[in-house]
């Protein structure tokens, strides 16, 4: 009585570690890209990535045609996620360094390089919009932008304008214009 | 003009956005990702499936502690003890939740009460009652026929009341709606031994107390003749003492 019904399981988790492992093969490299050029350490955004594949890997209902949108999106959540993080704990990390000496010239100057500013930029904007940014600059359509992020194609190009003026309006608050 | 703006933010933007860039010539080890991969997924599985033993295996421990005759009066002391302690946590909960103004659920508030419209009806032995008469104790009047199955269930507990209770001022009341009167009444209560003070009452009474539309209908009234606490229907015995001891410790 139970075997068939076992036999049904093993083919379903084949298929789906079959599925699996075909889409990171294809899709890996484009994920992987996506979070390093959000989080500066290259080896934590591998990490990032494969946990991305395994989370789609949990949910059946991203298993569809728009597989690939949902991992761009998880992605860029994901990195946006870490990157506050990560935020979080340099400022906690600064407190103790004031206590301790004063930032060196060499790290003044490396945070004060405009990638961080970037990332640090996009970490305080309202995560929907910094993935908006964040997937746009890595050259999705507004057609594909659309169906990641669950938009009404037609006014993505309004919420992509209104999320670069946030951006540019943090960005000027932080650090100056140019 | 705007619009030149926008397109102007926009390209600010793209070239600070551009500068996102991975390290040169980077590209993710495929090999590292797979093994990273699968162990993820075998431990994603295995912690799916302990989380499901967990449940299975205390339900198996439980079903083996009630069968084993050795365990199982322990298991038993063990699953009321739960059930009692629940009962008295959920207690606490409500008691805490409802207010602690409200000490029972069913007893009016005092400025929420009205007075009981007073009557006067013949006992068996044709002596005029009054509820005036009774003003200072508490009285329970109970609304009630012989034909009423549950009115007979609670007739044994307000015996019983009447004689715990006597003493400290408090006194029964029962009021027979019977259509043919002490035809039916007077047999019914001498054979149950009744101890209190009944009566046979009609339309008029069912008028004045709001019709009166179902039987038992059971009032507490406290030492001042308001009404404290209106029951349509049985109730369970416990909750009659807890109310009745609340009113009687009024002053």
């Amino acid at each position: 009585m139970d075997t068939p019904n076992e036999a049904v399981v093993e083919v379903d988790s084949n298929e789906a570690q079959f599925d699996l492992e075909a889409i990171f093969e294809t899709q890996y490299e484009r994920i992987a890209r996506v979070i390093v050029r959000v989080i500066r350490d290259p080896g934590r955004a591998e990490e990032l990535a494969v946990e991305v594949f395994l989370k789609w890997s949990r949910n059946p209902s991203a298993h569809g045609s728009n597989a690939e949108g949902w991992l761009y999106r998880t992605a860029a959540r994901m990195a946006l996620d870490e990157l506050r993080r990560q935020a979080r704990r340099n400022r906690y990390d600064r407190l103790l360094t004031l206590i301790r000496r004063p930032l060196t010239p060499e790290e003044l100057h490396s945070a004060a390089q405009e990638r961080d500013r970037v990332r640090a930029v996009l970490g305080a904007m309202r995560p929907r919009q910094a993935e908006l940014l964040l997937l746009r600059s890595h050259g999705l359509s507004y057609d594909e932008l659309a169906s990641t992020l669950d938009l009404n194609p037609a006014s993505v190009g309004t919420f992509l304008s209104r999320a670069q003026q946030v951006f540019r309006k943090e960005y000027v608050e932080k650090y100056g214009e140019e | 003009m705007e619009k030149n703006n926008e397109i102007n933010v926009g390209r600010w933007v793209d070239d600070r956005l551009a500068t996102l860039t991975p390290p040169g010539n980077w590209h993710p080890n495929m090999a590292a990702g797979i093994a990273h991969l699968n162990t993820g997924r075998r431990a994603g599985s295995l912690w799916r499936r302990s989380w499901v033993w967990v449940p299975v295996t205390a339900a198996a421990i439980c079903i083996c502690a009630f069968a084993v005759p050795a365990t199982s009066v322990f298991a038993q002391r063990c699953f009321s003890a739960c059930v009692a302690e629940t009962k008295v946590v959920g207690k606490v909960i409500w008691n805490s939740l409802s207010g602690s103004k409200r000490p029972l659920i069913g007893v009016a508030r005092m400025g929420e009460r009205r007075m009981a419209p007073d009557f006067t009806l013949l006992d068996a032995s044709g002596k005029p009652v009054g509820l005036s008469d009774f003003r200072g104790q508490v009285v329970l009047l109970n609304f009630w026929a012989t034909w009423c199955d549950p009115c007979r269930v609670e007739i044994p507990w307000f015996v019983e009341f009447q004689q715990s209770y006597r003493d400290d001022g408090f006194a029964i009341l029962g009021v027979s709606l019977d259509q043919d009167g002490w035809k039916s009444v007077k047999p019914y209560i001498e054979k149950q031994k009744v101890n209190y003070r009944v009566m046979v009452g009609g339309d008029e009474i069912a008028q004045v107390y709001d019709g009166l539309e179902s039987l038992p209908t059971t009032l507490l009234i406290d030492r001042i003749g308001r009404i404290a606490v209106t029951h349509v229907g049985l109730v369970e015995r416990k909750t009659y003492e807890e109310e009745l001891k609340a009113l009687l410790a009024e002053r």
